[in-house]
């Protein structure tokens, strides 16, 4: 009942229309008060220097309200890591970073989607001078639609 | 003698010029090994000094001889790297696959011989 399904190494960026496979009851404290929560789960690899691609990644389209839940695998080639960043380098309003994975390590990130939006997530790896993995392509959008 | 100087400064310069590049552009050698990325900062140092005093024109037989052991130790420092793959969950062959990939690493093992080579034959000419 995954939202969407992945494949690890193929071409160009795809859509992700996202489902809401389950619902939950009960708000985390200092989130606006829902009757029900939807979450939205989805898996995307880290792969050199995509998510489920080799450049760019999925559109992950969400309602606000929506629970996101990302399993993230590490994919990437030799010593390579990569992670998951949405914050203010976005830029976006939302703080989300998750661990740098190398291949073969797994990571589950969840964030509240609050802020309707299209924004950017990307990995954050970088050195010191030169081209970052961003800069290599790896980033992706995620839109936040206004809550229905 | 004028020939096997000019080598010598070359084989350091490239030397340099790819312990540089790495430290400036490898992403992973300070996202997952900083100390690695330490390690062959102190070798450019290392570098950095060795060609100072050559242009110093204080460095004697005998201190051409410790050059070439330094290329030497350098070599089995920057190509022993490849026994360290175990610390990132690779093997040695998929890592000394990922490391020769690199145009900086294999100009830094090429020019640790070609140090050692043209130190120890600027001392003979010594």
């Amino acid at each position: 009942m995954l939202a969407s399904q992945t494949q690890p190494q193929t071409g160009g960026a795809t859509t992700i229309e996202t489902r809401a496979p389950e619902t939950t009851r009960g708000e985390p404290a200092g989130q606006p008060l829902r009757a029900e929560e939807r979450i939205v789960e989805l898996t995307l690899y880290l792969n050199d220097y995509g998510y489920n691609a080799s450049s760019g990644g999925p559109t992950i389209t969400v309602r606000a309200g929506d629970r996101v839940r990302i399993t993230l695998v590490g994919n990437g080639s030799g010593p390579i890591v990569h992670d998951f960043v949405l914050d203010s380098g976005s830029p976006s309003p939302y703080d989300v970073r998750s661990e740098r994975l190398s291949r073969g390590q797994t990571q589950v990130i969840e964030f509240l989607a609050s802020y309707p939006g299209e924004y950017k997530y990307y990995c954050s790896v970088k050195p010191p001078f030169g081209l970052s993995h961003r800069e290599r392509g790896q980033e992706g959008t995620i839109i936040i639609l206004p809550e229905s | 003698m004028r020939a096997a100087s000019l080598a010598l400064y070359a084989s350091l310069l490239s030397s340099i010029f790819g312990g540089v590049w790495l430290l400036l552009t490898d992403a992973e050698l300070w996202a997952v090994a900083p100390d690695h990325a330490y390690g062959l900062a102190a070798l450019v140092g290392a570098d950095v000094f060795m060609l100072a005093a050559l242009l110093s024109g204080r460095v004697g037989r005998r201190g051409l001889r410790y050059i070439s052991v330094a290329g030497v130790v350098k070599l089995a420092l920057v190509a022993g790297d490849v026994l360290t793959a175990p610390q990132f969950g690779l093997g040695y062959a998929e890592f000394a696959s990922y490391l020769f990939s690199l145009w900086a690493y294999d100009l830094l093992v090429v020019s640790q011989v070609w140090v050692a080579a043209s130190a120890y034959a600027s001392s003979r000419m010594k």
